[in-house]
């Protein structure tokens, strides 16, 4: 869970897409400031180039004469005047260098003695070669003009600005883009988040409703839920909705049809004992009338007390197992080895009827914690299934036997064998339809719903066209669930 | 002493104006210069800054300011010597005085030629020492 948490494809869809705005966004605030900060700094680097070479223009035309003459004074008042007309390049100094390089005048004369070389490291800022030289770490730059007098060259002018005016320009213009795109990102992740839980709202809506319905919790989308059936969400919603009612109308109809089929069952178990009942009632009757007519011998009297008595207790027999296989839904804790064999009183007519081999062996301990009406009717229904497959005069085999643990029980049979989705069915009894379909009967729902629910499984041991075996492994209960059903 | 400028200093320029010593010398072009008391006065009064970073190493004696001169052939021309009035009379009116109060000056007075003998002096001196 803590991984799916961490990988981005299991994020739900309110954080992936406000954060792609974001990322997106961030992307587009970098690429746009980055290019419009080259811009901006290409640009001022022009500008600055033309003041300055302007600035150099003028300053050459006045300082030439004077280099020429060696005339410090007037080179210097070009110099000094020059600062006042050039306030835009805020000069630091400027400075008339020989050809010699020494200096002729400088703006500053005390930082720069006239006669003294120009210093080393601002003659080396031009090695390069380029007239101007940027130091943005500092907030500087130099520029040079070489001033030629018919074409033989005379001396340098050299002067350094403060550029720490652009780099501020430039310093503003980061942050007016940082704190303008950081807003605009948290505007649109905002506006994103809210946006998108207002889109997806329906699509959690349907998301939970098919969750449910999955859980076995089929509801319709209540109508104050539903989105205008104009968008897409909204005509998916209505669909949900008919499918939903037509899935619990299938589900209530086929509830109906399992109660019609059982009352069927119970219909042909009826009219069974209603002949296990009535083949003794004749011989019975006709023994009340050998008492009336011999009544007095004793010898005829015990026999015919004896026949009564078989008879009764066959009726007894019958209408006992009727009754605790059909007591209704109260699940029984314990299973007795006689509430299997009593099963044979409700098979006996089917067996008869078909003069089926009955081969019963119940090697049950008489009593086992296991829910026993479960195991009752999935025996039932699985030997009535074998009765009922099985060709006349074939043999029907059922063992029942206990190990460490559960409760085995095995179905012989010489019938035609499992069709390929009743075996599917018994082998993964939990893939087993919600309500009985018309694909499987109602007993091999039955079966494999309450295999499944018990927590056992079906083995089919043997299905071909010679017979069937199969094995049901049901497991003990443990103390507390007993209690807990009791 | 018998130096001159060239030899005295390791170098030396002229400013074409006293104002322009001042302004050597207070920007550190110059290390000294030779300036007009009467012009060190003015400027000193009306730029106080810029006299600030100057020093005064040495006064010289008083000698006759600059004179107004005419040639002695024009002299006693009618409009030569009505300006002569106009200027030693400057300080008896408002509009004079207010004029001679631009200039620094109490007023223009007619002396003798020998308030430059002094001058006259020590350029023979130096001429001598050349």
């Amino acid at each position: 869970v803590k991984l799916h948490r961490l990988n981005p494809l299991y994020w739900p869809l309110t954080l992936k897409i406000p954060l792609l705005v974001v990322v997106l966004m961030l992307a587009v605030a970098l690429v746009i400031s980055n290019v419009v900060l080259r811009r901006l700094a290409a640009d001022q680097e022009t500008h600055l180039r033309e003041l300055a070479d302007s600035y150099l223009d003028g300053l050459s035309a006045a300082v030439q004469p004077n280099l020429l003459r060696r005339d410090i004074w007037e080179t210097y008042d070009a110099l000094d005047r020059s600062r006042g007309l050039y306030r835009a390049l805020q000069t630091k100094y400027a400075l008339v260098a020989l050809n010699d390089r020494t200096i002729l005048a400088a703006s500053d004369p005390l930082a720069l003695p006239t006669g003294k070389p120009v210093p080393e490291d601002l003659a080396r800022r031009f090695v390069t070669g380029d007239s101007l030289v940027l130091d943005n770490e500092h907030g500087l730059a130099w520029v040079r003009r070489t001033l030629r007098q018919d074409r033989i060259e005379i001396g340098n002018i050299i002067a350094e600005f403060d550029i720490s005016g652009l780099l501020r320009v430039r310093r503003e213009v980061l942050w007016t883009l940082v704190l303008v795109n950081a807003g605009l990102v948290t505007l649109l992740s905002l506006a994103g988040y809210a946006l998108t839980r207002r889109l997806l709202r329906p699509i959690s809506i349907l998301t939970e409703h098919v969750n449910r319905a999955r859980a076995g919790k089929l509801e319709k989308i209540p109508a104050a839920l539903l989105s205008g059936d104009r968008t897409e969400i909204g005509a998916l919603m209505v669909s949900f909705n008919q499918l939903a009612g037509a899935l619990k109308e299938r589900e209530q109809l086929a509830i109906r049809l399992a109660k019609e089929e059982k009352g069927v069952l119970l219909g042909k178990l009826a009219s069974g004992m209603a002949h296990e009942v009535n083949n003794p009632l004749g011989g019975m009757l006709n023994v009340i009338d050998t008492l009336r007519k011999h009544g007095d011998d004793p010898a005829t009297r015990l026999r015919a007390l004896d026949l009564l008595e078989r008879g009764l207790t066959g009726i007894a027999n019958v209408v006992r197992a009727a009754l605790t296989t059909y007591r209704g839904p109260r699940s029984d804790p314990m299973l007795r080895a006689r509430d299997l064999d009593d099963l044979q009183f409700l098979l006996q007519h089917e067996i008869g009827r078909r003069k089926l081999a009955w081969h019963w062996t119940n090697s049950l301990p008489d009593a086992l914690p296991i829910d026993g009406s479960t195991l009752r009717q999935v025996t039932l229904n699985l030997l009535l299934n074998a009765c009922a497959v099985s060709p006349p005069s074939s043999r029907v085999e059922f063992t029942a036997e206990a190990f460490e643990g559960g409760v085995r029980i095995r179905v012989i049979d010489q019938g035609p064998g499992l069709p390929p989705h009743v075996r599917s069915l018994f082998e993964h009894p939990h893939l087993a339809p919600n309500v009985p379909t018309e694909e499987f009967g109602l007993g091999v729902w039955t079966v494999s719903r309450l295999v499944g629910h018990a927590g056992g499984q079906i083995e089919v041991l043997r299905s071909d066209a010679s017979g069937t075996d199969l094995r049901v492994t049901v497991p003990l209960q443990e103390p507390e669930e007993i209690d807990a059903v009791a | 002493m018998h130096e001159r400028p060239e030899t005295f200093f390791a170098r030396f320029f002229f400013t074409y104006g006293h104002r322009n010593v001042i302004r050597a010398v207070a920007a550190g072009l110059a290390q000294s210069g030779s300036v007009d008391g009467y012009i060190w006065e003015v400027v000193n009064e009306l730029e106080p800054r810029l006299t600030a970073s100057t020093r005064i190493i040495r006064k010289s004696e008083l000698l006759g300011f600059p004179p107004i001169a005419c040639s002695v052939r024009l002299a006693n021309r009618p409009r030569v010597r009505a300006l002569g009035d106009v200027l030693t009379s400057m300080n008896q009116n408002t509009e004079g005085r207010s004029l001679l109060a631009t200039l620094h000056l109490d007023g223009f007075a007619r002396e003798d030629a020998s308030l430059f003998d002094r001058i006259a002096e020590m350029y023979r001196e130096v001429q001598a020492q050349s």
